[in-house]
């Protein structure tokens, strides 16, 4: 038989109940196991919404930037000036707002040029055109009553034709050009004998208002791989420039042709007014034209001419810029031949 | 302060508060609940154990009046169990001490002479064997 006397326990109590040793400290850790989560779920929480609004203080920069962009405003800056990550990412959506920015007003202007060219090419085709409607006329009323008369209004009717027949040129060249329908036919091609017999094709036409070619350069072989069809164009279209524009009585084009580096330079020069030190960095521009251009020989220009030039020389890996230099001077720069393909 | 570097920073705190605190609030826990047991058990089986272990050791054999005994020992604060072959005679034990004997029964060894005081956990408990 046993004996056994046992008081009440003296425990903690734990949940309610007085639990023994071993279980009230498990219990108890356990407890304060939750008790410390808990705390340490809501401290995260506080810490991590700061943070998250930090982090997201650039990200709500970048959508109201990009809710401007969408609405039309271009002017304001994303406005974010932190040093971290998202400052790289703020300064290039500025960037490339600044970009759009420039390019819408770059567009802009190209439209408006694209509807003043279209109302100088409606002024350019009617004025010629009335011209060849007013001499036909003129001889079908009869007033061109004699032969000499007859003989020059069908003269006057023929140039006006072929003023129509090369703006119209101009236009679909450069309809071509915006496309990228343009394939460039690169052929091996001495450019010092290019542009030598340009000058004495040129020298013909010029010696009927008293002008001249004169052609500059050692004779050496200027090896280029060019298409001699759009080499020519840029030549003709300098030429119909400084034709047009020059505004000297006896028109001298000095034309010279030599080496430099790894490049073949061509420097076109007439003996004109030059052009105003403003517009020359506008002067290869698409549809731009100078104040000369309302007061020109043969009436308003397309504003097409040298952009073509431009075009085409760079379609050949060459570069083209402009000075003045006792009136204008274009020089030319394309790449040379290498020997082995010449060869 | 760079973003990478921010958040760097955010989570090694976390972390590292989350280890102080947790650990911080363990070894409160555990120190609080041993002083329990150091200021509050001791005392108890020191006070109360000896006059249960007299009354105890002084009960005749054959005096099967366990109330009387009960009684005594109550005044005490000590309840009682008699048991025979494992199979309890009388009982005025609550649940919980029942299951507390339950639980420490199995490591107690009642000397066949005299009485022992038996102190695990918290409790304390006085036995002896009588009779047969």
């Amino acid at each position: 038989m046993t004996l056994i006397a046992m008081p009440q326990p003296v425990m903690p109590e734990v949940l309610g109940r007085p639990r023994p040793q071993t279980e009230a400290v498990v219990l108890s850790l356990f407890l304060s196991g939750l008790v410390v989560i808990g705390m340490i779920v809501l401290l995260s929480l506080l810490l991590a919404r700061t943070q998250i609004r930090r982090i997201m203080r650039p990200v709500n920069a970048l959508t109201q930037a990009a809710r401007r962009v969408e609405a039309g405003d271009l002017s304001t800056p994303v406005g974010y000036g932190g040093q971290d990550e998202f400052s790289a990412v703020c300064a290039a959506f500025d960037h490339m707002q600044e970009h759009l920015r420039q390019e819408r007003e770059k567009s802009a202007s190209y439209e408006k040029a694209r509807t003043d060219l279209v109302a100088g090419i409606s002024h350019d085709l009617r004025t010629p055109l009335t011209s060849v409607k007013g001499y036909i006329k003129g001889m079908r009323d009869g007033v061109a009553n004699t032969p000499e008369k007859r003989e020059q209004y069908l003269d006057v009717a023929y140039r006006k034709a072929c003023d129509m027949e090369r703006l119209l040129q101009r236009l679909f060249y450069f309809s071509r050009m915006e496309t990228g329908n343009l394939p460039l036919n690169l052929v091996s091609t001495d450019l010092g004998e290019f542009v030598a017999r340009f000058a004495r094709e040129t020298q013909e036409e010029l010696a009927e208002t008293g002008g001249k070619v004169v052609l500059r350069g050692a004779p050496a072989a200027h090896p280029v791989r060019m298409d001699r069809e759009q080499m020519y164009r840029v030549l003709t279209n300098l030429k119909e420039n400084a034709l047009r524009y020059a505004g000297a009585e006896e028109l001298v084009l000095t034309l010279t042709v030599w080496r430099q580096g790894d490049r073949e330079c061509l420097r076109f020069a007439d003996n004109g007014r030059g052009v105003s030190p403003e517009q020359l960095p506008h002067l290869f521009e698409q549809f731009w034209r100078g104040d000369s251009a309302r007061s020109s020989k043969g009436g308003e220009g397309s504003g097409l001419g040298l952009y073509i030039v431009q075009y085409i020389v760079q379609a050949h890996g060459g570069t083209v810029q402009a000075k003045n230099d006792g009136g204008l001077v274009i020089e030319l720069a394309l790449p040379c031949e290498e020997e082995e393909e010449h060869e | 302060m760079g973003m990478r570097r921010r958040i760097f920073l955010f989570y090694t705190l976390s972390l590292v508060l989350s280890l102080v605190v947790l650990l911080g609030v363990s070894s409160l826990v555990v120190q609080g609940v041993s002083r329990f047991y150091q200021e509050r058990a001791v005392p108890a089986a020191d006070e109360r154990s000896a006059q249960a272990q007299e009354i105890l050791g002084q009960w005749s054999e054959s005096d099967r009046d366990w109330r009387t005994l009960d009684r005594e020992l109550d005044r005490q604060g000590y309840q009682l169990l008699v048991e025979f072959n494992g199979r309890p005679l009388y009982s005025s034990l609550d649940q919980f001490q029942e299951e507390v004997y339950r639980r420490l029964s199995g490591r107690a060894a009642w000397p066949e002479e005299g009485t022992l005081v038996l102190q695990d956990q918290g409790m304390v408990m006085v036995g002896r064997r009588c009779g047969a």
